[in-house]
C-alpha cells in the first residue's frame, strides 16, 4: 500500500520520460521536424534546451519500443516526424470486436444507408485508434463476419447517384450482373437503401414489373439521359401505380403479427366462422416482390395471397420448384 | 476486474524500434501509462506484476520508485488522483492523456445506435454496447465528451445491475458451451425451500425481463426451463451432455445467380464442387430452425442435403405452404413447370 497520500511536495521528475512523453503529445497533434521539436522544448519551461540529433533519435526509438509508429523525416514528408500510430488510445478487447459487429448487423435493421456509411467510419476509426493486435485482420473480420460490404471506395460514386435520384432524371446503367455479365439498360432510380451488407439502387427498369435493386459496388458506370423522353414517360406512368398486396397469414392473431418493413397494415379476417383458426390480412402497395416473396418464404408461416394474383402464381412457383427439389429424399 | 497487459500490443513489429537502445527508464514510466490506458486504475501490487510481465522490465518496484513514476505522469498532464483510502488505494487515470477525436457525426450515429438498441430485447448486446461506447466516452477529449453526452445514455431500471446480470448471463452461456451436466440447487419461486435437480444445459433464452435455462431433466428426460435467478448454486460434474451434439454441419446447395453472388456467413465453408454453377456450403449452426428459415427465403434456388432431418423440415415447411396456398389441395408440379423455369432465368437474386 502507498504512503503517497502523505507526501506534500512534488516528487523528483524523470524527466527523460516528460520529454519522450512531450514529443508524443506534439507528434499527436501533428508532424514535426527536429527543429520544431527544438523549438518546443526550448519553450517548455521545465526543459528550456534543445536536444541533441541523437537524443532526439534515442527518445523516438524508446516510444517505437512502446508501439509507437513513427514515420523517418524524409523530403517527401517535408522532414517531418509523423505519428502514424500510438497504443495510448482506446483498449479495445477481442470481445468489444465482437461487439461491433453484432451491433452492425443489429443496426442494418433500422439504419439508413447514409447512417450505416457513418457506422461504418466509426467503427473503422475506433479500430484504427485503438490497442489491439491486427488491426488490418480485425477491420476484415468486422465487414466479413457482419457480411457486409466497404464501400469506402464507392464514396464518390454514391454522392453522384444521391443527385440523381433527387433529380429524378432516367439513368443509362452499365451494370455488371453476376450471371448476364455487363449489360446496359435506362432505370428510373427512387433511392438508395441499404440491405443484407450492401447499398442498391432502386428503380423502375424497362419492362420490367418488379422493384428493380441493383448492387451499388457492381455499377460499372451510369449518366443521366435526356433525349429518350419515350421510355421516361413509360416508367413514371408505372412508378405512379403501385399494385395492391393483400396477404392472408393464417393460424395468426392481428397483435402478433411482426411487421414486414414495407409499409404494410394488418387487419383480422372478419369471417372467422369460414375459418378453422385465427387469420390476418396484411395489405400493403408496392412493387418490391423480391422482399416479400423472400419474408413469405423465411417466415414460413401458412399463408395464401388474395392479390394480385400473378404475385399469387409467382408464389405458387417458387413453391413448386421448390418442392421438386425434395421429392426424391436424399437417403 | 483481472488486470490486463497485452504484450502483443506492445510488439515493435513494423515500428522499427532498436532493442538494443532506448532510454529504459523513461520505458518504465511510459509503460505503466500504457498499463492504466488498458485497466483504468490499478494498485502498487498489480501494477508490479504486470511491470514483472513485461520481457523488457521484468522486475518489482517500490512505492517511491512508482510514485516517482506516477509524479512524472501527472507533471506532463496525466489526470491521476493520489492513491487514497477513497479509491483503494489504486492509480488511477481519469481521462485518457491522447484523445480521440471524433467528428460530431461520428458521435451522433453512436448514439442513435445506443438509442435503437435500448428498443430492442437483446440485454446482452445493449450491455456489451454501452461498456463499449463507455470506453469510447472515457477516450475522449472533454469537449467531444460534452457533445457525446454519454452519461445520459444509461441502462434501463431493470439492467442497473447489468454488470452483474451480464456475467451471470455469460456464466450460463459458458455452462452450455461446455456441454457438461450440471447440478443446480434452485430456490423454490414461493418457498424458502431448494431443490436440486441435474440437467443437460442446452441454452439461454430471454423472456420479458427473466433469462431462463432450458435444458434436460436427466433423471425424468423433460425439457425443463429455469429462471436464472432462482439458480443459487451451480456445480459442473465430469459427464459429457448425452443428447445430440451442441453443433450440427448442415450441407446445402446453391444454384443460380445465387451460386456466383453468394456471401458466407462467418460459421460456413464454401466446398469446391466440379458441378458447376452449383455451390456446396457446409454450415454449422446450433439452430436448425433458423437455419432452415433462412435458407427457405433463397427459394428453389437452395437445397438442404443433409442431414436428413433438416432435409425433412425444409420439406414439411415447403409442403405446409404450399397446401394452404393452393387450397389444401394436391399441387399440380406440371402446370408450373415451365413458368418456373422462365422465371429462373429472369428474377433478380439479392446476396
Amino acid at each position: 500500500m502507498t504512503t503517497e497520500t502523505l507526501q506534500q511536495k512534488p516528487s523528483p521528475l524523470n524527466t527523460t520520460a516528460y520529454r519522450i512523453f512531450k514529443i508524443l503529445q506534439w507528434l499527436h497533434c501533428g508532424p514535426l521536424s527536429v527543429e520544431d521539436l527544438n523549438q518546443r522544448f526550448l519553450a517548455d519551461p521545465l526543459i528550456k534546451k534543445t536536444l541533441s540529433a541523437d537524443s532526439m533519435w534515442l527518445y523516438m526509438n524508446t516510444l517505437r519500443m512502446l508501439g509507437c509508429k513513427i514515420s523517418r523525416p524524409t523530403p517527401t514528408n517535408g522532414f517531418r516526424h509523423e505519428l502514424i500510430q500510438h497504443p495510448f488510445g482506446l483498449y479495445l478487447t477481442q470481445s468489444d470486436v465482437n461487439t461491433l459487429v453484432s451491433a452492425k448487423i443489429f443496426a442494418e435493421k433500422s439504419f439508413t444507408y447514409q447512417e450505416m456509411l457513418t457506422l461504418d467510419r466509426l467503427f473503422k476509426r475506433l479500430l484504427e485508434q485503438s490497442i489491439i493486435p491486427n488491426k488490418e485482420e480485425q477491420l476484415e473480420r468486422l465487414f466479413s463476419h457482419s457480411r457486409s460490404l466497404d464501400y469506402e471506395a464507392q464514396r464518390q460514386i454514391i454522392q453522384r447517384l444521391e443527385a440523381v435520384v433527387d433529380s429524378q432524371n432516367l439513368l443509362r446503367i452499365v451494370y455488371e450482373s453476376p450471371v448476364k455479365g455487363c449489360e446496359t439498360f435506362f432505370l428510373l432510380p427512387e433511392g438508395l437503401i441499404y440491405r443484407r451488407g450492401a447499398i442498391y439502387l432502386h428503380g423502375h427498369r424497362e419492362e420490367q414489373e418488379e422493384l428493380s435493386l441493383l448492387r451499388v459496388d457492381r455499377i460499372i458506370a451510369f449518366e443521366q439521359v435526356t433525349d429518350r423522353p419515350d421510355v421516361l414517360q413509360g416508367l413514371q406512368a408505372s412508378q405512379g401505380q403501385l399494385p395492391l398486396v393483400i396477404i392472408r397469414f393464417y393460424g395468426l392473431n392481428a397483435q402478433d403479427f411482426v411487421p414486414f418493413g414495407l409499409g404494410e397494415s394488418v387487419a383480422p379476417v372478419l369471417a372467422p366462422k369460414e375459418l378453422a383458426e385465427s387469420a390476418s390480412d396484411v395489405s400493403l402497395r408496392t412493387r418490391d416482390f423480391f422482399s416479400l416473396r423472400q419474408i413469405l418464404l423465411e417466415r414460413g408461416l401458412p399463408f395464401d395471397v388474395l392479390r394480385p394474383v400473378a404475385f399469387k402464381q409467382v408464389m405458387l412457383e417458387t413453391l413448386v420448384g421448390m418442392n421438386e427439389l425434395y421429392d426424391d429424399p436424399h437417403e | 476486474m483481472t488486470p490486463m497487459s497485452d504484450i502483443d500490443v506492445l510488439s515493435q513489429e513494423g515500428t522499427g524500434a532498436d532493442k538494443s537502445n532506448y532510454s529504459t527508464s523513461a520505458y518504465r514510466v511510459l509503460y505503466i501509462l500504457l498499463l492504466l490506458v488498458q485497466n483504468r486504475s490499478l494498485g502498487l501490487l498489480e501494477l508490479n506484476l504486470l511491470l514483472f510481465d513485461n520481457p523488457f522490465i521484468r522486475r518489482t518496484y517500490n512505492s517511491e520508485t512508482i510514485t516517482k513514476y506516477i509524479n512524472t505522469l501527472r507533471r506532463v498532464g496525466c489526470d491521476i488522483p493520489p492513491a487514497s483510502r477513497k479509491n483503494q488505494f489504486n492509480y488511477t487515470l481519469n481521462q485518457n492523456p491522447l484523445p480521440l477525436d471524433l467528428d460530431e457525426s461520428l458521435l451522433v450515429v453512436a448514439r442513435k445506435l445506443y438509442s435503437c438498441l435500448l428498443a430492442q430485447p437483446d440485454d446482452e448486446l445493449l450491455c456489451q454496447c454501452h461498456q463499449l461506447l463507455e470506453k469510447v466516452d472515457w477516450a475522449l477529449s472533454d469537449g467531444q465528451k460534452h457533445q457525446f453526452q454519454f452519461s445520459s445514455l444509461q441502462l434501463p431500471a431493470t439492467l442497473q445491475n447489468s454488470e452483474l446480470m451480464y456475467q451471470d448471463l455469460n456464466r450460463f452461456r459458458k455452462l452450455c458451451r461446455d456441454a457438461l451436466i450440471v447440478v443446480l440447487e434452485c430456490r423454490a419461486e414461493e418457498a424458502a425451500s431448494s431443490q436440486r435437480v441435474t440437467v443437460e444445459p442446452h441454452r439461454i433464452v430471454q423472456e420479458g425481463v427473466h433469462n431462463y435455462l432450458i435444458g434436460m431433466n436427466c433423471d425424468t428426460h423433460q425439457l425443463v426451463k429455469i429462471n436464472l435467478q432462482l439458480i443459487a448454486r451451480v456445480s459442473q460434474l465430469p459427464t459429457k451432455v448425452q443428447a445430440r451434439g451442441r453443433t450440427v454441419n448442415v450441407l446445402f446447395q446453391l444454384s443460380g445467380r445465387l451460386a456466383k453472388s453468394y456471401r458466407p456467413y462467418p460459421n460456413e465453408e464454401l466446398l469446391v464442387s466440379s458441378e458447376q454453377p452449383v455451390l456446396m456450403v457446409r454450415a454449422k449452426t446450433d439452430d436448425c430452425e433458423a437455419l432452415v428459415s433462412r435458407l427457405a427465403k433463397y427459394g428453389a434456388y437452395c437445397e438442404v442435403l443433409s442431414p436428413s432431418y433438416v432435409r425433412d423440415l425444409m420439406r414439411e415447411r415447403i409442403q405446409l405452404l404450399l397446401s394452404r396456398l393452393m387450397g389444401d389441395g394436391e399441387p399440380d408440379p406440371e402446370r408450373f413447370v415451365s413458368r418456373a423455369a422462365a422465371l429462373a432465368e429472369s428474377e433478380l437474386v439479392m446476396e
